[in-house]
């Protein structure tokens, strides 16, 4: 048996630290940056880490942003995450909202965006390549990025 | 004459220090506080959410379940503070807090209270709920996935044993062990630093609480698995001082397999039962499917106690 001060002070610390819990769960909210640290994209072949800090910053391989997000050129209104646009065709034909933001249906409807998966392997793949880094292409090294 | 107090006769333990269960929780409590900080100091608010809410939550649900067993409250010998803090310090620090409600509701209501609480629970509490979270929510539990929006300033920003498992030693070779050791690595907020494990061990084994026969031979275990993999194909098997000082085997050697119900009382079972521990840790993280082995093994060398337990001296005398 456990004496009464043990049990007060048992319940103290539940009630303290249950406060504590929910004032760092609710006041500092898990939310993402603005500018992404590292991103882990869910694909149908496994899972790819990709860190998108590394490849930004100076101290790292110093790519600016414009180098990946193409759409409108040089323009703050590319960045955003490449998945808004790049997308798998939808069924009924309609464009990503995200186009709709700027062009008008009539516009883009033969326009092609390729999607996601084509993208990332043409922009991941053409750039290691030139610079003769990290993973390359290849069918034998999928599993160079894509962790099942 | 025939004062009532001379005559009484009580059993065993005739000369009591007065320390019990509350002492041992506490204590065990305190020598796994500094790798917590070390979390807090890391990961920051959210690591310290983790482990408030853990703590609270597993001390709640004991005592809901004591409410509605119509029992006494056990929450004072801080048994359930204990889990729901080493519960914590195995999770990612980015562990929403329905996960951390889901996982001591396991450790406590399914690990512990349904075998009838402490000291009767066959399996540690913490193993059980961790390996019930990991397998549901796995990605949630992915220590890669979920700290995606933490900046790190670690040496590398994936969890080495991930990144062992997915692309081989020479991905972690770049990695000083002494950074390792100090808990740069991403992995779960309060099991990265060795050091402070370590300290939090030796602290537990000089005062008592815990046998240095377990932890000493989980860690040898794992020392000399992973060394004769890595003599046979060092280009697919990392070195042994790499096994020892990431993911779950410090706390693992420290304060899962050394606990009480679920671990042997005599020599010779303790260190079969580290061995084992160890062996089977390495064993899963080499050839197995998950990045880590330690909850696993340990769930495992848990099933195995109450067998090596049967090795034990001989009783003197005999039956008639």
């Amino acid at each position: 048996m456990t004496s009464k001060k043990q049990l007060l002070f048992a319940y103290g610390l539940a009630i303290h630290l249950l406060l504590i819990g929910i004032i760092c769960y609710a006041a500092f909210p898990a939310k993402a940056p603005d500018e992404p640290i590292r991103i882990m994209y869910q694909t149908n072949a496994g899972k790819v880490l990709f860190d998108h800090h590394t490849h930004t910053a100076a101290s790292g391989y110093g790519a600016t942003c414009f180098d990946c997000h193409h759409h409108p050129s040089d323009d703050d209104s590319a960045l955003i995450a490449c998945g808004e646009c790049h997308q798998a065709p939808a069924e009924d034909g309609s464009k990503p909202e995200r186009c709709l933001d700027c062009h008008d249906e009539s516009d883009i409807e033969d326009t092609e965006i390729v999607s996601r998966a084509d993208a990332f392997h043409q922009q991941c793949t053409e750039c290691h390549e030139q610079f003769g880094k990290g993973p390359q292409s290849g069918s034998e090294n999928c599993s160079k990025c894509h962790v099942l | 004459m025939n004062s009532k107090k001379t005559l009484i006769v009580s059993h065993a333990p005739f000369w009591h220090d007065g320390s019990g269960i509350p002492e041992r929780s506490y204590h065990t409590i305190i020598a796994a506080l500094p790798a917590a900080i070390v979390g807090i100091a890391f990961y920051g608010t959210p690591a310290l959410g983790v482990i408030s809410l853990a703590i609270s939550s597993a001390i709640l649900w004991e005592l809901l379940l004591n409410r509605a067993m119509r029992q006494p409250p056990t929450i004072g010998n801080g048994n359930a503070a204990l889990v729901g803090l080493l519960l914590a310090m195995v999770l990612p620090a980015s562990t929403p807090w329905w996960i951390v409600l889901i996982g001591t509701f396991l450790a406590i209501v399914i690990g512990m209270q349904i075998f009838g609480g402490i000291g009767a629970n066959p399996f540690n509490p913490v193993a059980l709920a961790f390996a019930i979270l990991m397998v549901s929510y796995k990605n949630h539990l992915d220590f890669d996935a979920g700290l995606v929006n933490f900046t790190l300033s670690f040496p590398s920003s994936t969890d080495p044993l991930a990144a062992l498992k997915a692309f081989g030693p020479s991905a972690v070779e770049g990695l000083n062990y002494m950074d390792l050791f100090l808990g740069k690595q991403v992995g779960a907020l309060g099991s990265t630093c060795g050091l402070a494990l370590v300290l939090g061990g030796l602290y537990l084994i000089l005062r008592g609480f815990i046998r240095w026969e377990i932890s000493v031979s989980f860690l040898a275990g794992v020392f000399v698995t992973a060394a004769l993999f890595n003599m046979a194909d060092p280009a697919r098997f990392a070195p042994p001082a790499f096994h020892l000082l990431t993911g779950f085997t410090m706390i693992g050697a420290f304060f899962l397999a050394t606990e009480t119900s679920s671990s042997p009382v005599n020599f010779v079972p303790m260190l079969i039962y580290g061995a084992l521990g160890g062996v089977m840790t390495v064993l899963i993280r080499n050839i197995g499917a998950y990045v880590d082995g330690v909850i696993f093994a340990i769930l495992l060398i848990n099933l195995i106690n109450p067998l090596v337990d049967k090795i034990r001296p001989k009783a003197i005398g005999k039956v008639a």
